[in-house]
């Protein structure tokens, strides 16, 4: 009797686990996985598995089931965000024919890559055109996800020529043209023009000068602020702006990533003298701290994307940093390292259209994908820098309306937008998530960026190599 | 079942509350006399009790556990399986990733904090409410109770506000333990500890309902005995009511350590991203689009989570109260 009693309560402990644990697996089963393919097509696959032996992950190599057959008068699936909705208001009102076929959803993009997964097992649903940034559009395009449509033949020479200069490196992938750039959020400097002629310094044009103004100011000024750190800044505007190789894809299975490179090094040493004296905030510039050094009028310049006049800086009530626009707000071309040929710059975002392979009406997916991108209809007013030089220039006119600037800032963001480091390409995984993980937490305790560099190498290169790159460190 | 969850919402379930709970009587009562005499087939009122547990289980705790057993050794190409065509690679592709050790680590440290404070807290708080029923205690066990009505992440959500010393209510504690912001309360180094005090407001709760129900069902002829043999409160409750709830205890130790080696929602709100092994099951599933290792890291925990349990049952003395009753 108390043998079964035991075995009772054992089986119900053991029970209770077991679906305490099972339930919690979960994610790792997705629902409806098993699909039922013809034979041909798992004779496609066959093939490819036999490839994929070789390769270990090569981009758009994996044939899913293709629908061979296209319909123009078939409705396409467009996932866009809320701040795109005009966007697709504007296409239909052009093309009012093609009005019915338009069926816009608002979709968290950053699920794009597991939503992608999770379709090609059940071998439907994929949305036709995608609003989300080049590196998701990176993340999609791998041998798993396989989800971009090569426009390289699709969007006519004089379209892709009209973009700003390297506009559409971050979607090039191993020469296929795989997005459209919506708009690029190129770095530059912001600067407050009155603090600079109040005290009399010189708005620098070179990093040494940067560097040196901000040793200036911590012993001068104390508590007004250059620049603000976090895993962001740190490698959008100073790795990248430093033309540091933390990732650079040499071509679909290869990444170049070497954190000791002097590149990075003197990015890094910069940043961390400067964090030491003061003169850049622990915190990023998102960071209540930072809208308080703002709102003591301390911030003396930023180094930013092209968003951040409108977005951060302001110069309405809501504004995260400048509450009024008092023409206080100025920008210069992007900073130059001794020894480089010329200034380079990163950027901050940018997003961009893709197409599926999977769309049964590729003529409307890609017509509305090439609108989206170029539309001087509604880019000419919309919100960020239009990557599409044509569309820019009529974007000018909005901006220059703001009193929050100076003088007109787009002749400076054109020239930003002219010297994005072209050795910058979008890679499968998140490149600032190291960052997040062990130098931010180093800025905090007091520790300097460059004693984690051995992690964060180790870091990038573990990432790049679980996404199946071939990691070189020459 | 909310993965991140510090304490379980299971509740023990009723063969243990009988056992022990009615020290004084033979265990096993329905085992014996008619219901014994019966045939192994006709449907006894137990079974339909159990039936909705049975069926829920059987659908989302053997199936998927099952599934992700099969497809562990599935290959995926384009993201589709191809079933049992990877032998032990994705375990060895899982259990060899750069991330994988520290997120074990990370969860270890977690597990060494987390438990010890659960248990003795728990037991603290019972044992404490249990001196002197009556109202008192049952408002505090009530409020005790509520921060676990809360949903998981609603929760951690509330405590990103408590942990900043500038917007939380004991705001001026972090700040006399040197904090000066929430960056530097929610480094990665503090986690295992704030997760902790977290998991164990989000959980307490119920589990001092169960073992104040527990140190209820104590006998008061057990009880009026110690008084008699001239125990006083103290004595009583470590020599005679903590040994009769042990079973209680164990069963916390199990579902506890289950619950909190699948820590997801926590370390993923705050910011970080393959902080617990299940964040990095997440990863290889999502990002990499790699389920079959996925699953790999999911059986680990499921693995981990019975033999705890089966540790605990064989060394716990999980059954000493029916050796004494019997």
């Amino acid at each position: 009797m108390q043998k079964i009693s035991r075995t009772r309560m054992a089986g119900t402990a053991v029970f209770a686990v077991a679906m305490t644990m099972a339930a919690c697996a979960a994610p790792t089963a997705p629902p409806a996985q098993i699909v039922v393919q013809t034979a041909v097509v798992t004779s496609v696959v066959e093939k490819v598995v036999n490839k994929e032996v070789n390769k270990e992950v090569v981009v758009t190599a994996t044939p899913a089931p293709v629908k061979s057959t296209t319909d123009e008068k078939a409705a396409i699936t467009v996932w866009i965000d809320d701040t795109r909705k005009p966007l697709v208001e504007a296409y239909k009102k052009k093309y009012p024919e093609k009005a019915a076929l338009i069926k816009e959803e608002v979709v968290d993009r950053g699920t794009f890559p597991a939503k992608v997964l999770l379709f090609n097992n059940t071998g439907k649903g994929w949305p036709d055109v995608v609003f989300a940034e080049p590196n998701l559009v990176a993340q999609v395009a791998d041998a798993s996800r396989d989800f971009p449509l090569d426009l390289t033949d699709l969007v006519p020479a004089g379209i892709k020529d009209q973009f700003a200069p390297g506009a559409l490196a971050p979607c090039t992938f191993a020469g296929k043209l795989l997005c459209l750039r919506n708009d690029i959020a190129q770095n530059m400097i912001w600067f407050n023009k009155p603090l600079f002629d109040q005290f009399k310094y010189k708005v620098p044009t070179t990093w040494a000068e940067y560097e040196q103004l901000g040793m200036d100011l911590a012993k001068d000024h104390p508590g007004y602020i250059i620049g603000a750190v976090d895993e962001a800044t740190l490698v959008y505007v100073f790795l990248w702006g430093s033309r540091c190789p933390l990732g650079q894809a040499r071509d679909a299975t290869t990444i170049y990533i070497n954190l000791n490179d002097p590149k990075c090094t003197r990015a890094i040493t910069m940043v961390d003298n400067l964090i030491k004296v003061g003169a850049l905030a622990k915190v990023g510039n998102f960071d209540p701290a930072v809208a308080k050094v703002a709102a003591d009028n301390k911030i003396m310049m930023m180094i930013g994307p092209s968003w951040f006049g409108e977005y951060v800086f302001g110069g309405k009530p809501e504004s995260t940093y400048y509450k009024k626009a008092e023409g206080q707000l100025d920008t210069a071309v992007p900073l130059k390292w001794d020894g480089e040929d010329k200034n380079y710059t990163g950027f901050w975002g940018g997003s961009a259209w893709s197409v599926s392979r999977h769309t049964v009406n590729p003529k409307l997916a890609v017509d509305f994908a090439i609108f989206a991108s170029t539309g001087v209809e509604y880019h000419g007013t919309g919100p960020t820098y239009p990557a599409y030089a044509p569309a820019a220039t009529e974007w000018r006119k909005t901006v220059k309306g703001n009193a929050l600037y100076a003088q007109d800032p787009y002749p400076v963001m054109e020239k930003a937008a002219a010297v994005m480091d072209p050795l910058i390409t979008s890679v499968r995984y998140d490149l600032t998530s190291p960052f997040k993980d062990l130098a931010v937490p180093a800025i905090t305790k007091g520790q300097t960026v460059a004693s984690v560099v051995p992690g964060l190498q180790k870091a990038l290169v573990g990432l790049a190599e679980a996404q199946g790159y071939t990691v070189v460190t020459k | 079942m909310w993965g991140g969850r510090l304490y379980t919402n299971n509740r023990p379930l009723q063969p243990n509350a009988v056992t022990v709970s009615k020290l004084d009587q033979p265990l096993s009562t329905p085992l014996t006399g008619a219901y014994r005499k019966r045939s192994g087939l006709s449907l006894r009122a137990a079974h339909l009790f159990l039936l909705p547990y049975v069926i829920l289980m059987v659908l989302f705790g053997i199936l998927p556990g099952a599934y992700a057993l099969v497809i562990s050794f599935a290959k995926f190409v384009g993201g589709r399986p191809q079933y049992f065509l990877a032998g032990i690679s994705n375990y060895v592709t899982a259990y060899s990733d750069f991330r994988f050790l520290t997120s074990i680590g990370n969860i270890l440290s977690f597990l060494l904090i987390s438990i010890p404070v659960g248990v003795v807290g728990v037991l603290f708080i019972s044992l404490w409410l249990h001196v002197k029923p009556g109202r008192v205690a049952t408002a505090f066990r009530t409020l005790f109770f509520i921060p676990g009505a809360f949903a998981g992440p609603a929760l951690v959500l509330l405590a990103f506000f408590m942990f900043a010393p500038t917007t939380s209510p004991f705001g001026f504690l972090l700040s006399a333990m040197g904090f000066q912001n929430s960056a530097e309360v929610t480094l990665k180094d503090n986690y295992p500890v704030l997760f902790t005090v977290l998991g164990f407001f989000a959980g307490a709760g119920g589990w001092v309902a169960i073992f104040y129900g527990a140190l209820d069902g104590i006998s008061s002829e057990v009880m009026e005995a110690a008084i008699m043999d001239g125990c006083n409160k103290l004595e009583s409750a470590y020599y005679v009511k903590l040994p009769l709830i042990r079973p209680y205890i164990a069963y916390m130790v199990i579902l506890t350590v289950a619950g909190n080696v699948q820590l997801f929602a926590e370390p993923q709100l705050f910011g970080a991203k393959y902080w617990s092994p299940n964040q990095l099951g997440y990863a290889f599933a999502f990002e990499i689009g790699n389920f079959g290792a996925s699953a790999a890291i999911s059986l680990l925990m499921v693995f981990v989570g019975l033999i705890a349990a089966t540790i605990i049952i064989k060394f716990s003395g999980f059954y000493q109260t029916d050796a004494t009753a019997s």
